[in-house]
């Protein structure tokens, strides 16, 4: 248990999506003017992390992976050079399934997360965290442990940040650092306060 | 043909579809021969190197020549510290055999110092011709795992070498493991204290004592990282113990001494 | 010719996809603390933009409105993984530096974005040039960036020592915040506010 528990830990504070590893920074500095839209994109962030890191992982064990396709016959086979794509192409569909099973039966929580959910195939925060569960050699339940710490730590930075962005309305800034300048310095400064988590050990 | 029907649409997908794939498997058949002889490059290099050859790839030496005619791949059972024929070395792949049951041990965790969970039964060490062997070590770093290679004299005590080929330290702190003026400390250090006992250990950047008993001992850590330095600490207890390469150490120092 | 040029230098300051459309951030700072490594992503970039402007430009007129984008990302994932194979078969440890961050050029707004913005509307000699224009706009502020914080954070230059450190032996006392995450986003914001006070007119 405490070993799941660290790997949430750590993707959410320590391994932080946004501030350590720099993925999904355009959205991240895109939706981030209001804290109520910011909260919204966290929600569809989390729900498609723990659905496609899991997914992927089920896809790149029982297929891609070294000798995962020993049961059809090939126990030399090594598909893993066509992850990229096979990933990605899992992102879009269930993005996709999302969108239209959202619109079906929950048009309420479609209506507001509805336009949040095309630009998320295209956030490398979940590219990113399919790349990392790969390398890291999850297993599934691990991988949902982690899709799930991912998606609520880059929740987390977006909402601070919007937090922030919002009162920055009242400061006087210099002309040329006005939006996205000084957006760039504060997440650079979010970033230095989370490196305080690094030092933390179970 | 309009651009939306459906019959188009599945032409130009599917046209796509061939041209994308025969690409793409082009490139990875180009990846595949070069990328094992890549990997293969890279053990040599780091097994060199730890073995003390750098000098001699510094000076341009082939590495692939340097290797062939200076080290020798042999299977150590490390419950036992005897070579083994087991497996066939040749294709033998010690981190395959990690996750493969039958060829892996759980550590118990109280002495499983390195984090690391499981070990490879067999390890695949290297002989060089001056005696000395290269023994590969692993353990979890401060942000990932870290693989090397740390090279022992014939008498089964003295380092000759270490290196690590492959870990994730943070750069300008942890990963000043890679650092020659740091490795330079290792050589010539004793594993073992004259009664036996594993003694090796990495301390505090500052708390090394040029001049205390057990200096040949001890190991300076790295500036600004300790975390990475008590890894270090945990690797080298871990992987010089009862558990790890003792027991092999051990006969090799009755055979030769 | 004039468009020709427009296409290629306009990316580079006037509309650069980093400091003034905020696109392809994403993946590309967490490897600028060396040169090396941020000169190898430029180029897989602009590699990538240039080719899939091009190839998309080609079949523009014959792409079906339904599966546009899908049709774009496969051609992207295409030259991503061409080039992520031919890296690890040429540029082995190059490639492992750079770890997943290759593979992420897929998700780079600025491949997409450039491809759904232009490509799909002008030929391919001229989109061609906007992908190249687009990845040296994307490289020029890789390189800046990388410049600075390998100078100062490990007083080397392309691994070449420039000043000699104290782990060394030297006098020069490394900077650890430049190899850290975040001196990438102040170098960013100060860019921006650079390229700002310089041509007022881009200012929000």
């Amino acid at each position: 248990m405490s070993h799941y528990f660290m790997i949430f830990f750590n993707s959410v504070f320590i391994d932080n999506i946004a501030l350590t590893f720099f993925l999904g920074m355009c959205t991240f500095i895109a939706v981030s003017k209001k804290v109520s839209t910011a909260i919204m994109l966290s929600a569809a962030v989390i729900a498609v992390e723990v659905i496609t890191v899991p997914v992927n992982n089920l896809l790149y064990t029982f297929l891609l992976k070294k000798g995962a396709l020993a049961w059809a016959g090939f126990p030399n086979l090594d598909l893993s050079f066509l992850g990229l794509i096979c990933y990605i192409g899992v992102i879009a569909a269930i993005v996709q399934i999302l969108e239209m099973a959202l619109d079906k039966y929950f048009p309420a929580l479609y209506n507001a997360l509805g336009i949040f959910l095309p630009l998320i195939t295209v956030n490398c925060a979940i590219l990113g965290a399919v790349l990392f569960m790969v390398e890291r050699d999850y297993n599934v339940v691990e991988s949902t442990v982690y899709g799930a710490g991912v998606g609520v730590g880059f929740g987390l930075a977006i909402c601070l940040l919007a937090g922030i962005r919002e009162k920055l309305v009242y400061s006087d800034i210099p002309k040329g650092l006005r939006g996205v300048g000084v957006t760039f310095i504060i997440v650079g400064l979010m970033a230095m306060s989370f490196k305080a988590f690094s030092g933390l050990q179970f | 043909m309009s651009n939306d029907s459906i019959l188009k649409t599945f032409l130009v997908a599917f046209l796509l579809c061939v041209v994308c794939s025969i690409l793409v498997c082009l490139a990875a058949i180009v990846r595949i021969d070069k990328e094992a002889y890549n990997k293969q490059l890279e053990i040599r290099k780091t097994v060199l190197a730890a073995g003390g050859y750098q000098q001699q790839i510094d000076d341009g030496g082939s590495v692939d020549e340097l290797f062939t005619s200076n080290m020798e791949l042999k299977l150590v059972d490390l419950a036992t510290g005897d070579y083994t024929t087991a497996v066939d070395a040749a294709t033998y792949d010690q981190k395959e055999a990690v996750d493969n049951p039958e060829l892996s041990e759980q550590i118990p965790a109280d002495l499983d110092l390195a984090g690391i969970g499981t070990r490879a039964k067999y390890a695949a060490i290297y002989l060089d011709k001056s005696g000395t062997v290269i023994l590969p070590i692993r353990g979890a770093g401060m942000w990932g795992p870290m693989y090397g290679y740390i090279s022992v004299d014939a008498d089964g005590t003295t380092v000759k070498g270490f290196t690590f080929y492959q870990h994730a330290e943070t750069p300008g702190l942890g990963a000043e493991v890679d650092n020659p003026n740091w490795k330079k400390q290792w050589p010539d250090k004793q594993i073992y204290n004259s009664s036996g006992k594993l003694a090796l250990k990495v301390v505090k950047k500052g708390k090394y004592n040029s001049s205390a008993a057990d200096a040949v001992n001890t190991i300076d850590g790295i500036a600004g990282s300790t975390v990475t330095g008590n890894k270090v600490h945990g690797i080298i207890r871990y992987w010089f113990g009862e558990h790890g390469f003792a027991p092999y150490l051990a006969k090799l120092k009755a055979e030769r001494g | 010719m004039a468009k020709a040029k427009d296409a290629l230098l306009d990316p580079l300051f006037n509309n650069n996809p980093i400091a003034l459309q905020i696109l392809g951030i994403c993946s590309a700072l967490a490897v600028t603390n060396k040169l090396s490594t941020a000169l190898t992503m430029t180029v897989a970039v602009v590699l990538v933009t240039a080719c899939s402007n091009a190839a998309i430009s080609a079949i523009r007129n014959h792409i079906p409105n339904s599966i546009r984008i899908i049709v774009q990302m496969t051609i992207i994932a295409t030259l991503v993984i061409i080039i992520d194979q031919m890296l690890k078969a040429y540029l082995y440890e190059m490639s492992k530096a750079l770890s997943v961050y290759v593979g992420l050029i897929i998700t780079n707004c600025i491949v997409m974005g450039r491809a759904e913005a232009y490509a799909m509307k002008n030929p391919v000699g001229l989109s061609f040039l906007d992908g190249v224009g687009n990845g040296l706009g994307y490289g020029i502020v890789l390189l800046t960036v990388g410049f600075v914080r390998e100078l100062f954070g490990s007083g080397k230059l392309f691994g070449v020592t420039i000043l000699n450190t104290v782990n060394d032996g030297g006098w020069y006392v490394t900077n650890g915040l430049m190899l850290l995450a975040p001196s990438a986003f102040f170098l960013i914001g100060f860019i921006i506010w650079g390229l700002r006070t310089w041509k007022p007119e881009l200012q929000e």
